[in-house]
């Protein structure tokens, strides 16, 4: 009798294989989002960005080369400029884009300008997880975000 | 909407790696069939709490490598570098690629001796 109940217990069903990350999880699109502005000005956009939920911000150095007439008529103006890149879900576009907006109004030292451009492929779920925030509805509401 | 320039499909990629891993992104590039890149220094900022939680450090000292590829072999060489220079490895790169709509100057150099035979066969024919 034992015998009969273990060997019910033991019965292996095969294990369905597992589904691709994409087809289990629901993706989000990611844009990389520039913003150009003067130097030493940077600090304000990443703290900002990253409130809203970017992970990732690169600066570069660059220099601009506005055309020699301006440059004339407004005298020596700032040419060294601060270029931000974060890479962000496509969904905070309009959250980054009304904070560089609201920030570029403040004064003349802090013009600058902004855009984002959609990103087509990224290598590694992990890279994708970290860029694109994924768990962070799991974190917040404790839901997963799952098909 | 297609990407398209010249008859051929390209995208850039932007892979951001640790400060002096640009040789491990390069060689993995060209294995895979890429021509060329171009590296800019740049410094890293991140959220550390999501860093920390994927497993990501986030130095401060970044260089990025900008690669434009055509789209058939883009695949084959995101993945070459994810292996060569992905999370996994010193250089912790992070690749990702953005389409592009429009190129120039991507078409290969033409065959110097095909040059000099067209210029050969155009004085040929001035002399007649």
């Amino acid at each position: 009798m034992f015998i009969k109940k273990l060997s019910k217990k033991v019965q292996h069903h095969p294990k369905a294989p597992a589904l691709p990350f994409e087809k289990r999880e629901t993706l989000q699109s990611l844009s990389l989002f520039f913003t150009i502005i003067n130097r030493h000005q940077a600090q304000y956009y990443v703290k900002a960005y990253q409130d809203v939920g970017c992970s990732l911000s690169m600066i570069m150095y660059a220099h601009s080369m506005p055309p020699v007439e301006i440059l004339q008529l407004l005298g020596a103006d700032e040419t060294k400029k601060d270029i931000i890149m974060t890479v962000t879900r496509t969904e905070y576009i309009p959250q980054l884009k009304k904070i560089a907006e609201e920030r570029f109004k403040i004064s003349k030292i802090s013009k600058g300008i902004a855009f984002a451009i959609p990103i087509d492929a990224v290598s590694g779920i992990a890279i994708y997880k970290f860029l694109a925030d994924h768990n962070k509805e799991v974190r917040t509401n404790g839901n997963a975000v799952t098909k | 909407m297609e990407m398209q320039s010249q008859n051929k499909n390209y995208s850039l990629l932007i892979v951001i790696i640790n400060k002096g891993s640009t040789d491990l992104v390069m060689n993995a590039a060209r294995k895979a069939g890429s021509t060329g890149g171009t590296i800019a220094v740049a410094r890293g900022t991140g959220n550390p709490d999501v860093a920390k939680f994927y497993g990501i450090a986030i130095q401060p000292e970044k260089e990025m490598v900008f690669i434009v590829v055509d789209v058939e072999i883009k695949d084959k060489v995101m993945k070459q570098i994810y292996d060569e220079a992905g999370l996994g490895t010193a250089g912790q790169g992070i690749i990702f690629s953005l389409p592009i709509t429009d190129a120039v100057g991507f078409d290969p150099l033409p065959n110097l001796e095909d040059v000099e035979q067209k210029l050969l066969d155009d004085n040929a024919e001035k002399s007649e």
